[in-house]
């Protein structure tokens, strides 16, 4: 017998379809897929080590010898993620062969990672005489201060320098990293906690429900700027991007919470709950095959307007000086030290402000997008 | 006679509790053979889905509280079976059917994964799946089985969901279907073709049908048995022809009357006439 073709498309095809005809969203999602490879690709874009260099016969790469164990582990995973989705009906096809090739590469890479030592040189290779050398496209590492200080947007500066002469380009291109981590995990955090309460909520009813409901109210009542800056000052010195991302994730699910409850409650009074009960399967399958699935578009629309929040919530902090540790860049950092020079150095404001701006209205036109595309009875335009 | 497929006793259901107690179910009796069709016929509200429900407790308690009775099938108390033991019940050995086929189906699945889905809670066994879909597809009467696999439920007509819900409810080979109202929301002729399908269906295979309805129409040539309720009781039952030919209850003979005869001129529509039945 031959195996059937099944000729429609998955649910997930129709959202990526009708989100690529979508123009507002589409370019959304080439902003986005662009910031993502800056941020993965930070280092090798700015830096003040060479990517390769020549120099007395023998051939080193001062870039990658820089890099700590998370640039690495970017570096890896990244292509390694492209290629799974480039990949992926080969990998549906053979699961078990491709699934053991995917551990081995991952073990590789975690062994190489463990056994590597990252040389911490301070000196930086524009200056140094060498037979070749090629430099990074910002021939500067964002932590680096030089004798430029306060330098407008130049051919050498491209955004200008600040007040140590560290250059803005090369700090916006690794701050974009810090912000885009904090939006992604933080709300990553958030959804989990939210589907979590509000699908429990939303199910059960009754008791539970009433329950939830309050506590969600309770925490909804704390003024979330003032909690966060509580709990960062208190966490003190070992404030790190880790404390901010799990501080901004656990104030912000409330919203998802109530609205996977709304869903739930509307979607488990509909027949196709009760059919799927009586066709005997568990509470757990029936919140997450099939409850769960139904509510998707709208959580994913949260979902992306809430990293764009997120985003924002890490540049206030930072801009407070609650945010990351000082030598690390982020926009939010850049912004707060503009505040001090904003009469005379307008590029220390304009461009971590643009750059935001672009961030979020690129996760909001998705978001928007989405809305519309999540709808299996819309038609693709 | 040998054990009867299905067993309830004395079943009583109550919805709401205190002073505002709803009777919906008060004191039924009946028996199912294997095999055998039995309908139950009755008016909105007078307790028949509460009762198709309640043979595996899929009533959502509060509000619904079975609170006297027995149902036994195949020897088994299904009041006091635990949760594991229901879902091994529900699907695996007694299937429904709903009124509403376009509600009833999830709608962000194909129907192909629907029906995967019972197969592979109930029936671990099944080496080709893709083929058992195609076959439980192929039997509910839809043609090209193999190219309707990827179509969503909003895709197909009341109909064709319909007979969807049919191979879903039949693709774990259950010993009986409940179907409950299966044809009240489709028009006239889509109707016949499901009870046809229905008809079909139990002759080809030993499987148990039990028939909720408040169409007499339906019943006549379809069920073996008939039980009538009325506010929760059961007010007649007996073999489908001897109830239809001689109506004890005065409900029975009522309802009976509704139905419109062809042929037959008629100024106005039988009404029930409640004050009379008691």
């Amino acid at each position: 017998m031959n195996t059937p073709v099944i000729t429609s498309e998955s649910y997930a095809h129709r959202i990526w379809r009708h989100l690529q005809a979508d123009s507002y969203a589409r370019n959304g999602i080439r902003i986005m897929i662009l910031l993502f490879f800056v941020a993965a690709l930070a280092p090798l874009l700015a830096n003040s080590h060479a990517i390769v260099r020549v120099a007395d016969g023998c051939v080193t790469f001062p870039a990658f010898e820089s890099l700590d164990p998370i640039e690495w582990r970017f570096l890896f995973y990244v292509p390694l993620g492209a290629l799974v989705c480039v990949c992926r009906h080969h990998f549906m096809s053979h699961p078990g062969r491709s699934a053991s090739v995917l551990v081995g590469l991952v073990v590789l890479i975690e062994l190489f990672i463990a056994l590597y030592h990252p040389i911490n040189d301070p000196s930086n290779d524009r200056d140094r005489p060498a037979e070749f050398k090629l430099m990074t496209p910002i021939p500067f590492s964002p932590t680096e201060t030089t004798a430029d200080q306060f330098s407008p947007p130049s051919w050498k500066h491209l955004c200008g320098t600040d007040s140590t002469g560290r250059d803005i380009a090369s700090r916006m291109l690794h701050g974009a990293r810090i912000s885009l981590s904090v939006g992604f995990v933080s709300q990553g955090i958030a959804l989990l906690i939210g589907i979590f309460f509000g699908s429990v909520a939303g199910y059960y009813r009754g008791w539970t429900d009433i329950g939830l409901s309050r506590f969600i109210e309770i925490i909804d009542c704390f003024p979330t700027l003032l909690l966060i800056l509580v709990v960062v000052n208190f966490t003190g010195s070992k404030n790190n991007i880790f404390c901010i991302m799990a501080v901004i994730g656990l104030t912000s699910w409330t919203g998802i919470a109530r609205l996977v409850r709304g869903e739930f409650l509307r979607l488990s009074a509909l027949p196709f709950t009760l059919s799927a009960e009586a066709l005997g399967a568990t509470d757990f399958r029936i919140i997450i095959r099939h409850l769960l699935p139904n509510s998707l578009g709208p959580i994913l629309v949260v979902g992306t307007f809430g990293v764009a929040s997120a985003i924002l919530m890490e540049s206030s902090l930072s801009f407070l000086g609650f945010g990351i540790q000082a030598p690390t860049p982020s926009w939010g950092d850049i912004l707060s030290e503009a505040r001090r020079y904003i009469d005379f150095a307008w590029w220390l404001a304009f461009f971590p402000g643009l750059a935001i701006l672009i961030t979020i209205m690129s996760y909001n036109f998705v978001g928007e997008g989405l809305r519309d595309a999540v709808d299996p009875r819309m038609k693709v335009k | 006679m040998s054990a009867p497929l299905l067993h309830v006793e004395n079943l009583g259901i109550h919805f709401g509790s205190g002073t505002d107690v709803v009777k919906a179910v008060d004191g039924i009796s009946f028996d199912m053979q294997a095999g055998e069709t039995l309908a139950v016929v009755g008016e909105s509200g007078s307790g028949k889905s509460v009762t198709a429900l309640a043979l595996t407790r899929l009533l959502a308690s509060p509000p619904a509280r079975i609170i006297s009775g027995k149902i036994e099938f195949e020897g088994r108390d299904v009041l006091r079976a635990s949760e594991h033991e229901l879902r091994s019940l529900r699907g695996k050995q007694i299937a429904y059917i709903f009124q509403e086929p376009s509600s009833s189906l999830n709608p962000v699945f194909t129907i192909g994964y629907q029906i995967r889905e019972a197969i592979e809670l109930h029936r671990p066994e099944v080496k080709d799946v893709e083929r058992e879909i195609i076959l439980a597809l192929d039997r509910v009467g839809i043609r090209e089985p193999a190219k309707r696999l990827g179509d969503y439920p909003h895709q197909l007509s009341g109909g064709m969901q319909q007979r969807v819900m049919i191979a879903m409810a039949l693709a774990c080979q259950p010993k009986l279907l409940v179907a409950d109202e299966p044809t009240t929301a489709l028009d006239v002729t889509i109707q016949k073709q499901i009870m046809d399908l229905l008809k079909d269906l139990k002759r080809s295979s030993n499987m148990a049908i039990l028939l909720i309805t408040h169409n007499f129409g339906l019943v006549s040539d379809f069920a073996d048995r008939v039980v009538v309720m009325f506010r929760g009781r059961i007010v007649e039952a007996g073999p489908t022809a001897e109830v239809l030919r001689n109506p004890q209850h005065a409900y029975t003979q009522a309802l009976i009357e509704c139905v419109p005869k062809l042929g037959q001129k008629q100024h106005r529509l039988k009404v029930i006439d409640y004050a009379g039945i008691q």
